[in-house]
């Protein structure tokens, strides 16, 4: 895995030439750098709010990420990996998540898991996509959006929660 | 105005002289007669004239 | 003087030969022109004053009747002339002027030569004014800078007024004095001057040197020198005032420019001061973007996972792992034994056997591949991505909150400037004011520093002027011959003091007198609270009274205007006629004449009760009226004049180019 180009195609590729087009004056004004910016976000993104979405062949429109550049992410995007793996189907037994997070990772065969995987990237497009430039078309717009954005998510996921906590659970968790 | 207090004036002929000035001046203006050359030469005339006499 | 009759020759509308004679009849001294708009009313009035001066008003300066004008040959010439009898001090003139046009070759009416000549009847004979002299006997007779007066042209009243209220025209102070009958003094005052070189006492002084004494002509010549150095001072001083008074008030106009519109300068400057500061604020705004946007690309996965790790790190935490591995055994330790081949429990291991597939399976189970090993990596990999998490959201809250300040400033700078634009479209750049301002003040500087310097030789000259004159007058008494002439002069300085106290004192009396006639027909004419007065340049000056007694400047209205100037003009006529017939002997010394009044169309401007006024007023003023008037004033007139009109006559417009003067 992410050891090969990665191309966005369809409406995802719109979406994600959109989320990583400048819209101020600025060189710099883009909500996201690059695509592999919005590939790295977009699966944990898509698993938080539950959103899958398979590939859209429905325009030619494609837009791809190098080879060099996953590579150069790999920590990254294997640790998103495995974190949504992990927790992705409570229904599945704790032991098979292990083991497809942990043990079957990088595996051939893995691609039902891959599929899985990709379906939150493209998930976690939609979403970015429609909560940031659906409702805008001025600069002054997309930051209220990013603005929202983050404020929504922080009270949705991360308000209750503290680094410290996190941090005496690394503790627990390493014995 | 030039000094003359060394010389006396006799202001009743002066007056005399004034009223046939201001009379020749009117008639000279309805007949134009004389220009202005002319005019200093008759004035000049009747003031040495009027002085000249007793 | 008095209009006896006017002769026209192809003159404007008046096709062929047209003449109208003047009523002269002591009582019925009016004579009533009709005619409608465009019958040529103005056209005659205008005939007069080309007679007389040679130019019109009109805009076309063609003389000539354009039927004429249509129906003229190449080559063919024809002439358009104006006749004009008049009487003046007693002396009937004959006044007649031509102008001769022609068609040239390539068709265009050009004029060529022109005839002005003035005769008059002496002994029962013709005799003319020679050609050198007809130009002042014009001015004579009746100067043109009055002449407007005197053919009153209604119409043209507002520049008329303008004249008369702000007029500096020193000739024209001079024709009015002339007019009231100061002529004899001035002449005699000009004859007497003693600083004019040709005057009697002038004179004099050149005498002086037809003695033998060279002493005296020495002195005489010195103190002419003086005299003329002061007299081109005193003019220029004169020039000076001027200058200044005029500069003064180009200063005063301008300031007050600049003061109403300094708004400008000071807007201006807050503008350029706003604009600068929108600029930083934008670029601080824009930097203040850039950081929100860094920081929401910097890591953000580690933000939005952490929730994420955490139920990870929960979930590990709770569960029992339950390590497949066996203690203490490492990877190393396999291929130890898959190399040595045999097993610790003695078990040969080759390639493919069941022991080696066995041992290559526990490879999974045991460090560096154990699930603990592996789990705990990624326990350190979640810390690293914890302690790296920081405060995205906090960091974007607060850029957030930075920009929409920066936002709001800007906004609030953008609305203050707008408004600031708003002001400055109503406000004129007053830099080109004050430029002018200053030029204007440099040059009142400089005249000022002239004027002192004129003032300082002014007395250093007189002084040594009268200096010479006493030690001249010192030489001159020893000399008989001289002494008599020094006696002559000083009868001739009495003489100019006394002449110019008189002056002064009837020159006094008379303005008192004229502007006194003024009011008085002002008033009758225009009642209500306003009053007139006239300086000593005889310039007009319309005051009215408020309520309270305050006197104040006005603009006048056009009818009160035309009330001035008919006002002014019988208040001179009055006069004129009263020193005429004055059997009182001061007053005799005031000579002057009655003039006609040619009115052209004053009616129209007025109302009923005003018309009525002036028909009532007139007769009694002047000595003789011309006057035209519309049809359809024609019935007023007839009512309130009738019974002085002495003639009467129609214009008959045959067409644009044909009126013929009819006698009614």
């Amino acid at each position: 895995m992410f050891d090969k180009e990665y191309v966005f195609s369809g409406k995802h590729a719109d979406m994600v030439k959109k989320l990583t087009a400048q819209f101020g004056t600025d060189t710099n004004s883009k909500i996201f750098s690059r695509n592999i910016d919005v590939y790295i976000v977009a699966p944990i993104i898509g698993f938080l709010y539950g959103r899958k979405s398979s590939i859209d062949n429905t325009s030619d429109q494609t837009t791809k990420i190098f080879t060099e550049q996953l590579i150069k992410e790999t920590t990254t995007l294997k640790y998103n990996y495995q974190l949504i793996m992990l927790l992705n189907k409570k229904q599945l037994p704790f032991e098979e998540r292990l083991d497809k997070a942990f043990r079957n990772y990088g595996n051939k065969e893995n691609t039902d898991d891959e599929e899985t995987y990709n379906e939150f990237v493209l998930g976690g497009v939609e979403i970015l996509y429609e909560k940031i430039i659906e409702e805008a078309n001025m600069s002054e717009d997309f930051l209220q959006n990013i603005y929202d954005f983050t404020e929504e998510f922080n009270n949705r996921f991360n308000g209750s929660i503290t680094t410290d906590e996190i941090l005496d659970l690394c503790m627990l968790a390493k014995k | 105005m030039e000094p003359n207090d060394k010389i006396k004036i006799d202001k009743e002929k002066a007056q005399r002289l004034l009223k046939k000035l201001i009379i020749m001046e009117r008639q000279n203006l309805k007949t134009k007669m004389h220009n202005d050359q002319q005019m200093v030469k008759l004035i000049k005339k009747s003031i040495e004239e009027e002085v000249e006499c007793y | 003087m008095l209009l006896k009759s006017i002769k026209l020759f192809n003159f404007r509308q008046f096709k062929g030969e047209q003449e109208a004679s003047f009523s002269t009849d002591i009582h019925k001294n009016v004579t009533v022109i009709m005619g409608d708009n465009g019958s040529g009313k103005t056209s005659f009035a205008q005939a007069f004053t080309w007679c007389l001066y040679g130019d019109t008003d009109f805009a076309d300066k063609s003389m000539l009747n354009k039927e004429i004008e249509n129906n003229l040959m190449p080559r063919q010439q024809v002439s358009v002339k104006v006749n004009l009898d008049l009487t003046h001090n007693d002396i009937e003139y004959y006044i007649s002027r031509a102008q001769i046009y022609s068609r040239d070759d390539y068709g265009k009416i050009k004029p060529l030569s022109t005839s002005f000549n003035i005769s008059y009847k002496k002994n029962g004979q013709q005799e003319f004014v020679k050609q050198s002299e007809v130009e002042s006997r014009i001015k004579e007779i009746l100067p043109k800078e009055l002449s407007k007066y005197f053919f009153f042209d209604g119409e043209r009243i507002q520049n008329f007024s303008k004249q008369i209220q702000r007029g500096k025209s020193k000739e024209f102070a001079q024709a009015v004095r002339g007019l009231l009958g100061l002529n004899a003094f001035i002449e005699a005052m000009e004859h007497l001057k003693p600083t004019s070189k040709f005057g009697v006492i002038g004179s004099y002084n050149d005498s002086y040197d037809s003695s033998s004494d060279d002493k005296i002509r020495e002195y005489s010549n010195k103190i002419q020198k003086y005299q003329d150095d002061l007299d081109s001072i005193d003019q220029r001083l004169l020039q000076i005032n001027d200058s200044i008074q005029i500069a003064d008030e180009k200063c005063a106009e301008l300031s007050n420019k600049i003061n109403l519109h300094s708004e400008g300068e000071r807007l201006q400057n807050e503008k350029k001061s706003l604009n600068q500061k929108i600029g930083k604020l934008i670029m601080a705004r824009n930097q203040a973007e850039g950081s929100l946007l860094k920081v929401f690309n910097n890591n953000p996965t580690a933000y939005f996972a952490k929730s994420l790790i955490k139920q990870a790190l929960d979930t590990l935490s709770n569960q029992d792992i339950r390590d497949k591995g066996i203690p203490d055994i490492h990877e190393r330790t396999i291929k130890y034994l898959i190399d040595r081949g045999i097993c610790v429990c003695g078990t040969k291991i080759t390639f493919g056997n069941d022991a080696y597939v066995e041992l290559n399976k526990a490879l999974e189970y045991l460090p560096p591949k154990s699930i603990g090993t592996i789990i705990s990596q990624f326990v350190n990999e979640s810390e690293i991505r914890l302690k790296t998490s920081g405060f995205l959201y906090e960091q974007i809250s607060d850029q957030y909150k930075i920009i929409r300040d920066f936002e709001s400033d800007i906004d609030e700078s953008r609305t203050d400037l707008s408004e600031i634009d708003k002001k400055l479209t109503d406000v004129v750049d007053v830099a080109p004011y004050q430029i002018d301002l200053h030029k204007y003040k440099d040059k009142i500087a400089e005249l000022d520093r002239e004027k002192r310097d004129l003032y300082q030789k002014r007395g250093a000259y007189l002084t040594s002027r009268d200096r010479l004159i006493t030690d001249r007058s010192e030489l001159t008494l020893r000399d008989e011959k001289n002494r008599k002439i020094e006696v002559y002069k000083a009868y001739a300085q009495y003489m100019y003091d006394e002449l110019y106290a008189l002056y002064q004192e009837s020159e006094d009396k008379i303005r008192k007198k004229l502007e006194n006639y003024i009011n008085e027909i002002f008033r009758s004419i225009y009642e209500g609270g306003i009053s007139l007065k006239i300086d000593s340049e005889y310039n007009i000056q319309i005051l009215v009274e408020d309520t309270d007694g305050h006197v104040f400047d006005v603009e006048a209205s056009t009818a009160q205007s035309l009330s001035v100037i008919f006002a002014f003009i019988t208040g001179i006529i009055k006069i004129a006629r009263e020193n005429n017939n004055s059997i009182d002997d001061d007053s005799r010394m005031l000579e002057s004449e009655p003039y006609p009044l040619v009115m052209d169309a004053p009616l129209s401007s007025f109302d009923k009760t005003r018309i009525r006024t002036i028909c009532d007023t007139l007769p009694k003023i002047a000595e003789q009226i011309i006057i035209f008037i519309k049809d359809t004033d024609g019935e007023i007139a007839e009512e309130h004049l009738g019974q002085v009109v002495g003639k009467r006559y129609f214009f008959d417009k045959k067409n644009e180019f044909d009126t013929i003067i009819m006698q009614r």
